[in-house]
């Protein structure tokens, strides 16, 4: 199909799609308020009715209705994804193959998050923790093996990283029937809510302890399964090491040129006092800023300055004090200036050394292209200062400045924000092996095709034992009701501890994939609320939260929203905005069916 | 010596409130109460460095009774509370910057707005139960951040990001902040310049000069957080509140006790979104500058753990729970850790006592707090 019909199609969806919500908004507010008319302006005053008397109305249309509304809402969605994004046929094809992979983590987390539901009657909202803990054991698990091991035999890294996985699955088996065991069985019969608030605790916890007890905040790569670049960690660590050198070289760099700079301001406040001679007090004032040049830190010199200003800010009227206090003011003004662009380069500097490589080659030349281009200027200033006809005196004032405005212009070059996202350091490098090019601009990493694979894989193994095994019919009875299974002698303990393993397991593998694959390196943050695991519970809604099949479509769909709309500023809002439609306007989702309710 | 002091003087402020709560006979009673109640208001002059931390406390313990009505009152779950502590801090800022209201009516403007955002964003969200209800807050949350995030900070702010002194709660006592400092600094003159012996009373004014903002923001807070109890006493005494706890009990029951459950729903949430916006605006004015990391997830989970660890379904509950947490960050933790990994160590013990608390107290410190009474009564009669 041709480009511009798709839009065309995509301008009459959005239209069509706005019109069939708008009417059948219009529609339910008609009858709600027909309904209602009866009891007074009610209706008008509180929204919630218009829901209530749509459910209780005894209107053949209702559930047509619904669906409108709920079509309507969809159509307008894609209609803007055709008419706005799907200008390039590249840039669609793109965020297809991406939107598969990430896809298959979403539904592999909505999957786990699902399983535990079906069987337990409890969402885990601790379960990205939990993987976090699972992932980092497994970082640590490869940290373990030397610089030289991976080095010097490159054939053996494969097997190696296989064990290690299998370990983190074990790991990762344990910890979820431990935590069940511990945590989750004496709270089994609890009301909802005290499930939840001790999952987020348990979130809390978890998270706390891999953030500061075990591991730290800082990112660290997680090697590629294929692309054989397992040993890139030390190389990396190697040019860190030489980055954090050059840091500390400009730092140095920066604090000796401010601290020339503070001297000079601090000098042309003290001459600007001893020469007003005919302020009383002026020994004391000259005191205090004889003894504000000592202090090292500029925090004390602005404290004392402070100090000053008040003192003469009241009271008193004489002109030559104001002038002097707002001189004062002045340096003072200066001096944090000075500061802001201190800290400003340092933090430049720091970023520096965070950076990888291949960024930090660019950077790192563009600086020095600035700085050889001031260089040049002020060594030329100097020369024609030098060749020119004036005193010695007038010469040395006329070098201290251009000094002055060199310092300050070099300054200038380390504390701009020449980096367009604050996020670089933490951003991957993906070896060429690693990726299948399809075209120049549409990539996918191998490690994403594995991963979309094994999700297969695991779909296909979790559907066969759940359909043809003992253990699965267990799993299913149990899922449809505790007490029946008890009483036909299953042993639902066992059970459940059985889902929290699997369903622990396979967030695991989501997130390793998950954190292989991205771009960005793994902290403790990756998995949280807000990335992995919120994901993972709007697929799970959008799919229909009892339905497991329905989790995995609805995986792949968000992974696919996700990545069309990653163009825009949309896509954070867009998984939420997700789970919030369906669960207003269709709570139990795209394949989900609503059972009866207990009372 | 000043350490000693405030020590001293700290834990004697809190063996008053525990006396206050311990002690039946009325005059003894009344006579804690009254020693609690001049604790109060000495505390921020001797125990000057802590004020700004129970400043931080009084603020969550706002939004800790709010959320207390939903979650304990009402049993309607919500992890979304830091979106409407941004909503409130906004509202009042805009109304500030762009309409210039005065600042204590803007405050309760940013609450009563907040109250309605929350009334109706709560219509559709609250046909959700237990965890379903959780997870939709849960995007309510991320929805609301990242409108704030991208769109309203430039609207409300323009580009400086910051709010300028004069709409700061600490103005209010600008003039004696300069007139102290004029003093102080005609102590220095007398001084340094002709000599004379340093007066005992020179420290105490400095510290005071130097909080003077702190300190006032201290008791602004504190009179609004007295105020709020007040309001939320009384509701919860009403009918509004007796629907509340028959909702929470079964639904089903107090729907056939004739309860409107669609509009108590939204009563609760509405209510919880007025405390949190009120806080919110407090906020605003107590910092003037608007990060969004202040409203992060995380701070609605915090206020979910101190309204389990202190006690659920009471104001001293929560109150109780805010102490606690802020305490534990602003002085225990500093002990264990002097690094910037303080902020996450305090997320993860309170994550842990939430847990033990759900497993073995239920009902928080208040609960233990009357077993001790009951257990302390009993032996004496």
């Amino acid at each position: 199909m041709e480009l511009s019909n798709l839009f065309y199609f995509g301008a009459f969806l959005k239209n069509a799609g706005l019109i069939a919500f708008g009417g059948a908004s219009i529609l339910v507010i008609y009858i709600a308020f027909r309904d209602r008319l009866k009891r007074g302006l009610y209706a008008f005053l509180f929204p919630y009715h218009l829901y209530y008397s749509m459910e209780r109305m005894r209107h053949p249309w209702k559930k047509q209705i619904n669906k409108v509304l709920f079509g309507g809402f969809f159509a307008f969605l894609a209609g803007i994804i055709f008419t706005d994004i799907l200008s390039d046929s590249q840039q669609l094809a793109l965020a297809l193959l991406k939107g598969i992979t990430t896809g298959s983590f979403y539904a592999l987390m909505a999957f786990a998050i699902i399983l535990i539901f079906k069987t337990t009657d409890l969402v885990n909202f601790a379960q990205a923790d939990m993987v976090t803990v699972s992932v980092f054991f497994l970082i640590t698990i490869l940290g373990g093996f030397s610089d030289q091991f991976l080095t010097t035999y490159p054939s053996e890294i494969a097997m190696v990283y296989g064990l290690a996985i299998l370990i983190m699955i074990l790991f990762a088996g344990g910890f979820g029937a431990l935590t069940e065991m511990v945590f989750i069985k004496p709270i089994q019969k609890q009301h909802p809510i005290s499930q939840i608030i001790l999952t987020l605790g348990l979130s809390m916890f978890f998270m706390g302890i891999s953030g500061v007890v075990l591991w730290d905040q800082d990112p660290h790569t997680l090697p590629n399964i294929i692309g054989r670049d397992v040993y890139r960690t030390s190389v990396y660590e190697d040019i860190k090491t030489k980055n954090n050198a050059f840091a500390g070289e400009i730092k140095n760099i920066i604090v000796m040129s401010s601290e020339t700079d503070i001297k000079v301001q601090i000098d042309g406040a003290v001459e600007g006092f001893k020469n007003q001679k005919n302020i009383e007090n002026i020994d004391m004032l000259s005191a205090e800023i004889e003894k504000a040049m000592s202090y090292d830190k500029l925090e004390q010199f602005s404290e004392v300055i402070d100090k000053i200003s008040g003192l003469y800010s009241y009271g008193e009227d004489s002109k030559d004090i104001k002038t002097i206090v707002q001189h004062l003011k002045n340096v003072k003004n200066d001096l944090s200036d000075v500061r802001v662009n201190l800290e400003k380069s340092i933090e430049t500097a720091q970023k520096l050394a965070n950076l990888p490589p291949k960024e930090y080659k660019d950077v790192r030349d563009s600086y020095d292209a600035k700085t050889k281009a001031i260089e040049d200027e002020f060594d030329k200033e100097k020369a024609s200062v030098e060749a020119s006809s004036l005193t010695d005196e007038e010469k040395t004032i006329k070098l201290e400045s251009l000094q002055k405005n060199k310092t300050k212009d070099l300054m200038g070059v380390y504390s701009i924000d020449t980096f367009a996202s604050e996020k670089e350091g933490e951003m991957k490098i993906v070896p060429p092996s690693a990726i299948i090019k399809f075209t120049e601009t549409v990539t996918i990493t191998k490690d994403g095709l594995l991963a979309v694979g094994v999700t297969l894989i695991i779909m296909l193994i979790i559907f066969l034992l759940f359909k043809y095994t003992l253990l699965g019919i267990a799993l299913r009875a149990t899922a449809q009701s505790q007490n029946t299974s008890k009483l036909m002698g299953i042993n639902v303990d066992k059970v459940f501890i059985f889902s929290w393993v699997v369903s622990i397991t396979l967030a695991s593998i989501a997130a390793l994939f998950f954190a292989i694959a991205t771009d960005m390196r793994t902290n403790i943050l990756t998995f949280s609320f807000g990335n992995l695991m919120l994901k993972g519970f709007s697929a799970a809604v959008l799919g229909g939260f009892s339905s497991l099949p329905g989790a995995v479509l609805g995986g792949f769909l968000l992974g696919i929203f996700d990545n069309i709309l990653s163009y825009t500023d949309m896509r954070e809002v867009l998984s939420f905005g997700i789970i919030l439609a369906v669960l207003i306007i269709k709570p139990d989702g795209l394949f989900g069916h609503s059972g009866a309710k207990k009372v | 010596m000043t350490t000693f002091i405030s020590t001293i003087f700290g834990l004697a402020g809190m063996l008053f409130f525990f006396l206050a709560f311990i002690k039946d006979k009325p005059s003894t009673k009344r006579t804690y109460k009254m020693l609690a109640g001049a604790f109060i208001l000495l505390f921020p002059f001797i125990m000057t460095s802590w004020v700004q931390g129970i400043n931080t406390a009084l603020v969550y313990a706002i939004l800790a009774i709010g959320l207390n009505i939903l979650l304990g009152n009402a049993g309607q779950i919500s992890l979304g509370h830091a979106a409407f502590y941004a909503v409130g801090a906004y509202i009042s800022s805009a109304l500030v910057l762009h309409a210039e209201l005065p600042l204590f009516l803007s405050i309760l403007l940013a609450g009563i707005g907040t109250a309605i955002v929350g009334f109706l964003l709560g219509t559709p969200v609250l046909r959700l139960k237990g965890h379903f209800l959780g997870i939709a807050t849960l995007g309510l949350h991320v929805l609301i951040y990242n409108l704030v995030k991208d769109k309203l900070k430039g609207v409300v702010f323009g580009a400086s990001a910051k709010m300028p002194e004069v709409h700061k709660i600490s103005y209010l006592t600008k003039s004696w902040e300069y007139s102290l400092k004029n003093s102080l600094s005609s102590l220095d003159y007398q001084i340094e310049i002709l000599g004379k012996s340093k007066p005992f009373y020179y420290d105490f004014v400095d510290t005071i000069t130097k909080s003077i903002g702190q300190i006032t923001e201290y008791f602004i807070i504190f009179v609004i957080l007295v105020l709020l109890v007040y309001m939320a006493r009384n509701i919860l005494r009403t009918k509004v509140g007796r629907a509340l706890a028959a909702l929470r009990d079964s639904e089903v029951a107090a729907r056939m006790l004739g309860v409107n459950i669609a509009i108590f729903k939204n009563i609760a949430f509405g209510l919880s979104a007025f405390y949190a916006g009120i806080a919110g605006a407090i906020y605003a004015h107590t910092t003037g500058a608007l990060d969004e990391t202040s409203f992060e997830l995380t701070i609605s989970l915090m206020i979910l753990a101190m309204i389990i660890i202190g006690g659920i379904a009471t104001i001293q509950g929560a109150i109780i729970g805010a102490f606690f947490f802020q305490v534990l960050n602003m002085q225990v933790i500093p002990l264990i850790f002097s690094s910037g990994k303080g902020q996450m160590l305090g997320s993860t013990i309170m994550g842990l006592c939430v847990v033990l608390a759900v497993i073995f107290v239920p009902k928080g410190i208040v609960y233990m707090l009357w077993q001790m009474k009951i257990k302390l009564t009993q032996k004496r009669s």
